[in-house]
């Protein structure tokens, strides 16, 4: 799965994007959050307050139980600040 | 018609204006800039950077003007939004709403900036002279 970050997440992480398969035991958005903050000290730093956390699947915004069987491209980052 | 334009350049506020305003059908135009404020809340900012996911951005405002349109029988939605790094006084966001009769425009208009502000996946960075700082999201 393509994974991309933006902004602050983007930055404390220290990567665009990457690629991870999704291991057995990952089913849902939270899931797979738990997965990266387990990973290492920058993603716990990035990711563990996950209400600040917002995320879309496939180019679609989508709640943290969302189910990622088919999710190619997922996307982290803070809310957003435009217009 | 709608028309999305998301772009790193400079845009031209009037000269989109008066394109627009060619358009014989509606008798309602009403637009919507946002600019780069010098003094934020956090001090007088050197620049603006502003991040975004391309291919959401596109797709989010296009159904967002979409939707808009629908709703409110618009003849005429155009959006463009800047990336990249601005500097103070430049526009950042320009919204522009035609319909047969005002309230209609009125109405899509802030919808689409209220929306876009809540959905669209752009960021932005405030650079001061020793320090920056990603903005919080107010809505």
């Amino acid at each position: 799965m393509r994974v991309l970050y933006f902004a602050k997440v983007r930055e404390i992480i220290g990567l665009s994007e990457e690629n991870i398969d999704l291991p057995s035991n990952v089913q849902t958005v939270e899931d797979f959050l738990d997965h990266l903050i387990l990973k290492d000290n920058k993603y716990d730093l990035a990711l563990s307050n996950k209400e600040t956390i917002h995320i879309a699947c496939d180019e679609n915004h989508v709640d943290k139980d969302f189910i990622l069987n088919n999710t190619k491209e997922i996307a982290i980052f803070p809310p957003v600040t435009g217009g | 018609m709608i028309k999305v334009q998301i772009q790193k350049r400079e845009f031209d506020p009037q000269k989109i204006l008066k394109n627009a305003e060619k358009d014989k059908r509606y008798g309602a135009l009403v637009s919507f800039i946002g600019s780069v404020r010098e003094e934020t809340n956090n001090g007088k900012i050197k620049k603006l950077f502003i991040e975004h996911y391309k291919n959401m951005a596109e797709k989010i405002i296009y159904k967002t003007a979409l939707n808009a349109k629908k709703k409110w029988n618009l003849d005429y939605c155009y959006i463009i939004h800047r990336y990249g790094t601005l500097k103070a006084g430049e526009s950042i966001v320009m919204v522009i709403t035609c319909s047969k009769h005002r309230k209609e425009s009125y109405a899509a208009n802030q919808y689409i900036i209220d929306w876009l502000k809540i959905n669209a996946p752009f960021w932005k960075k405030e650079i001061f002279k020793n320090e920056s700082k990603w903005v919080e999201q107010t809505l």
